[in-house]
Order: structure tokens, then sequence, then C-alpha cells
């Protein structure tokens, strides 16, 4: 086996770990919830008897440990319970907030590339400059901004006292705008300062020399081998922000009532709807994993140097 | 969750050989003085808070509303940045709102980072399969969906502040460990640590006395960047009524109670200029001490 094939099922085997710790952490959280599942099902009018038929159905009296294992072998098989808000399987729900979610992380992680990897390149390219001492104040600035605070701004601004955008919710592809920006916002601000470093690594390298003797221009050295030449890290922090922002960003969603997964989650927080907010967990945490997964092999694709 | 921690240079070196008042000159740059300086106001609105205001930050006012019950806007006698919905003096909840925000960026960071060294130097200096099971773990919180997780903890077991300040240690700590790991692997193999080894010192002892105190400089920035990174992160769970609970001003709760209060911009602007103005102070102060480390190199950031 080679040691790349090696480290793969490692990793893939680490995951798999890691979702059994989280499934295991969930159970455990739903039985420390104040909320009885029963009382839950059969709504506050339900009689005794009701009660006890959905406990004998659920299998709520068996010991703990058996239903530990139903519950991992149902997660394990994809069954992800019933949500006790809107009575059906919290993987339909889920299913059916993911593409809103899906375009809500495209358009910040859009974002963060045409705006952060022009800014920390063009920084890069005049170190020291005017271009680069305000993108690094600016960009530190932007990270100490609270992101749902942001979105607050702009909803005030662009949705009220101008009212380009809608003011919230997915009407139309305009309200998917203002929460992008918000989203990527402070990831354009890392992606700039990841970008710059590389490429002012990379500029001051041998590698230029040699390009320069060539007699390259230095646009195409800029363009085309600087950007090659740090695509590795910026890569890796887009495809692990990707997984943040598909494991549901719960404050943007929530300022721009956006019906992604992370509103669902608080809303189900909000009506004690455990199933549900635990599924969004479990669904969470393997967006994450999945993605983080996914940036080690662009890592170690684009820098062979990579230790495995 | 590590936002702010990835600003830490893994190998932020404070190096010792210079003494007390060098080290102090090495400060005197501007992002340091003004960050400290941003930083040294809120914590005394924090400390002295009655001597900027004498209103009470809960008291309800009908001096607060005007004549149709709307509050009144900055500038108005007595209340010099307006009043709230409930015709409460804004300035003095700013003011009182500082408290929480130092408070959150003091105690968990502090636990935080408590837990992180001990974890970082404990797998660092044993290896094997305590190192193995340590860091694995840590790196299984890394990924977690933290602020969800975070939401669902605090719903749980009810919003005290006690709850509030470990949720916030839990989901943390995992990017420090990592840094404080790399930072004891690379010491245990200094020379320092061999002569130590060489005249018999075992390896807690080796730990204790040299390589936790060396690893002090870079705890320092950690801590000053990642209050920044516990202030936001309170500010996040207040305004989904996850934070501190009324009445008890807290900026991000102030957000949470104004956040469709469009026709008074002034209660959505300020509790979030002052968010930024205490992180970026603290990212500031952060670089300022790192940075005073390096006075050869020639003045890049990051």
């Amino acid at each position: 086996m080679s040691p790349r094939l090696r480290y793969i099922l490692t990793r893939l085997a680490g995951l798999v770990l890691t979702l059994f710790a989280v499934s295991t952490f969930t159970f455990l959280l739903t039985f420390a919830v104040p909320t009885d599942p029963a009382r839950s099902i059969v709504g506050p009018k339900g009689t005794a008897e009701q009660m006890q038929q959905v406990r004998d159905q659920l299998g709520l009296d068996d010991p703990i440990i058996q239903q530990y294992g139903r519950y991992l072998v149902a997660v394990g098989t994809g069954n992800l319970g019933y949500s006790y808000a809107q009575r059906r399987p919290v993987v339909d729900i889920i299913s059916e907030r993911l593409p809103y979610t899906a375009a809500l992380a495209a358009g910040a992680i859009s974002f963060q590339i045409l705006v952060g990897i022009p800014i920390g390149l063009a920084g890069a390219a005049r170190a020291g400059g005017a271009i680069d001492r305000a993108s690094l104040a600016g960009s530190l600035l932007v990270i100490a901004l609270p992101g749902f605070w942001v979105g607050l701004v702009l909803l005030f601004f662009f949705s009220y006292t101008w009212p380009v955008f809608p003011l919230g919710g997915a009407g139309s592809p305009l309200s998917l705008v203002l929460p992008s920006v918000t989203l990527g916002l402070a990831g354009a601000a890392w992606t700039s300062r990841i970008m710059r470093t590389e490429a002012y690594q990379f500029l001051r390298s041998d590698v230029v020399k040699g390009l320069r003797a060539k007699g390259m221009s230095p646009r195409r050295i800029l363009l085309v081998h600087t950007l090659r030449a740090s695509s590795g890290p910026v890569l890796t922090m887009l495809a692990i922000d990707l997984g943040y922002f598909l494991g549901g960003a719960v404050l943007i969603e929530s300022v721009f009532s956006w019906p992604g997964i992370g509103l669902t989650a608080f809303q189900a927080l909000r009506q004690n709807d455990t199933p549900l907010l635990m599924g969004c967990v479990i669904a969470g945490s393997i967006f994450i994993l999945i993605l983080n997964f996914a940036a080690d092999l662009i890592r170690m694709k684009v820098d062979p140097r990579v230790r495995i | 969750m590590s936002g702010a921690a990835a600003l830490v240079a893994p190998a932020a070196a404070i190096t010792r050989r210079r003494g007390g008042m060098q080290a102090l000159r090495g400060l005197a740059r501007p992002d340091f003085i003004v960050g400290a300086v941003v930083v040294a106001f809120w914590a005394f609105c924090a400390l002295f808070p009655e001597v900027l205001t004498s209103a009470d930050p809960t008291r309800i006012t009908k001096e607060g509303l005007s004549v149709l019950g709307e509050p009144v806007p900055p500038g108005t006698p007595g209340f010099p940045l307006g009043a709230d919905a409930l015709g409460r003096d804004f300035f003095s909840r700013i003011v009182y709102g500082a408290q929480v925000a130092m408070i959150i960026a003091i105690v968990p960071n502090a636990l935080a980072l408590a837990l992180a060294t001990a974890v970082g130097v404990i797998a660092g200096v044993m290896r094997g399969k305590v190192e193995f099971i340590l860091m694995r773990t840590t790196e299984a919180i890394m990924v977690l969906p933290g602020f969800l997780i975070a939401l669902a903890v605090i719903s749980t077991f009810g919003s005290s502040t006690i709850v509030l300040i470990l949720t916030i240690v839990a989901f943390s700590w995992t990017y420090a460990a990592r840094v404080v790991y790399g930072e004891t692997l690379r010491l245990r193999e200094m020379l320092f640590v061999e002569a130590a080894r060489s005249v018999g010192a075992g390896r807690w002892r080796i730990a204790i006395t040299h390589i936790v105190p060396q690893l002090k400089p870079l705890l320092i920035v950690y801590f000053t960047m990642n209050a920044a990174f516990m202030v936001l992160l309170e500010a996040g769970l207040g305004f989904l009524g996850f934070g501190v609970q009324p009445p008890t001003p807290s900026w991000g709760l102030m957000l949470a109670e104004s956040r469709d209060q469009f026709f008074y911009p002034w209660l959505i602007i300020t509790p979030g200029i002052c968010l930024a103005t205490l992180c970026v102070g603290f990212y500031l102060v952060g670089q300022g001490i790192q940075n005073a480390g390096r006075p050869r190199e020639k003045a890049v950031v990051l």
C-alpha cells in the first residue's frame, strides 16, 4: 500500500470515528434535554394512554444502552428521526433546506475569491505600498467586525434607507446578494492575507528570478505563476470555509431570514424540536468533515511535499 | 471557530535575553499603542462605569420616550446616545455593556488557554498513545460545527453565566492546544532541554520548569488575539438570545433587542462599533507584542 493511500484510508477511518463521537454526543444531549419526547409528539392535549403508546412505539422505556444502539444504527443508515414540530422525517427537511444553504455558501465563497485574491495579489506585488498597507489594515478591521452586525447594517442601508435589495427571505435572486457578501466578508479578509503572504514569499524566490531572466513579463509572472504557486493554502482555506458555511451559518441566515440549514437549526432550537436540531448538528458535522478531508486532498495534490 | 487564532504565528518569539526596560521599548509601536489605548478605555468603562454615567442601565424611564412612545434620539439632554425602545439610557447601557465583554474576554479565555496548555504540553512530552489520543480528540472537536453545538448545549443546560463560560471554553481551546503542542515538540529538541535531561531531570520536571516558561510569549500573544474572538462569540450567542440574559446590558444582547428597529438606527450602529473597536484593540495589542519580539525583521505584517 502506498503511503498516500494509507494516509487517505487512515483519515477516512478518523472521519467515521469522529461522526460516531458526534452521534454519541447528540444522543447524550437528547437525554439531557428537559422536554419529554412523548409529550412533544402527542401534544399538550394528549392523554396518558396516547403518551404510553408513543413511549412503547419509540422504545423510550428500554434500557439506555439499547436505545443508544438503535440510535447509532439509525444514524448509520441515514435515518435522523422525525421532527416534533413538522411531523416528518428530519432528513427530508434538511434535504429541502440544503439547496438554500448551498446557494448561500457558493455566493460567499465566490465573494471571497473575487475580492480576496485580487487584493492579496495586488498587495504582494507592491509590498509596503499604499494598497498593501490599506488592505492589511482594512482586513484586520473586517476580521474584528461581528458578521451579523455587518448584515444588519447592510440591511439598514441597502434594504431600508435605499431599498435595492429585499429585507430578507429568499424571494428573488437579489435576496442572495447581501447574505453572501456578509458571510463572505471575513473570509475575503483572510483570503487576502493568506494570498498576500504566499505571493510575497513566492515573488522573492529564485524561481521568479529565473522567470524574469528568461524575459517573462511581470504581469504573466503575477497572474499565472504566482497564482499557481499560492493556490495550495488559498484553496485549502476556501474548502474549509465551504464546509463551515454548509454546516449552517446560523447567525447570518437568521439575520436575513434565509431559509437554510442554519435557520432551520435555530428554529428547531426555539421550538424544542430536538430531533431536528440534532439532525442539523450531525448533517453540519458531516459537511465540515468531508470538506476538511477535501482540503487535505487538495493540499496533497497541489504540494507533493506535504508530510504524510 | 479558530479565526482569530490563525493570526498568531506558530513560533512567536520574544527573546528572553532582552531585559525589562528594553522589552518595553520594543512595544513603542503605533499598532500596540493604539490597541492598548482602546482596550484600556473599555477596561476603564468596565471597572468604573459610574465615573462616566450616573444613569442606571436597567432603569426604564418615561423621559427616554417621546410623547408618541418613540425612543429619544442621541443628543437629547440627559441621553447622550439616545434611549432604547424601553426608554433606558443607551449611553449607560453601552458603558455597562463593557463589563460583560471584558469578563468574557478574560475568564473563558484564560480557562481555555490553561486547558490548551495542559493538553498541548502533555501530548508533546508524553508522545506515543497519549499523544495520539489527545491530538486526535483535539482535531475532532476542532472540525465540529461549534457554534451550533454551543447553542444546543446552552439551550439544554440553561443560559446561566457558568454554562455560557464553560461552553465557550469547550469550543475554543482546540486551536491553541495544537499551537502549544507544536511549540512543545520544537522546544523538547532544544539544547537546554537536553542539558536538563543529561543532569537527570525527569519528564515532568522538564515540562514544568523548562518548557512551560518558554511558552509564555506565545501564550500572551494568543491570549490577546483570542480575546477578540471570545467577545465576538458571546455577542453572536447574545444576538440569538443564548448569551447573557436580560436585563444585564451586553452589546450582543442590545443588538438582538434592536435588530428590527430600523427607525432608530443608533440602536443598531452603536453596539456594533463598540464590539468592533474592542476587537480591533485586542488584535492590535497582540500584533504589537508579536512584532516587538522580532525587531530586526523589516516591518512586514504577517
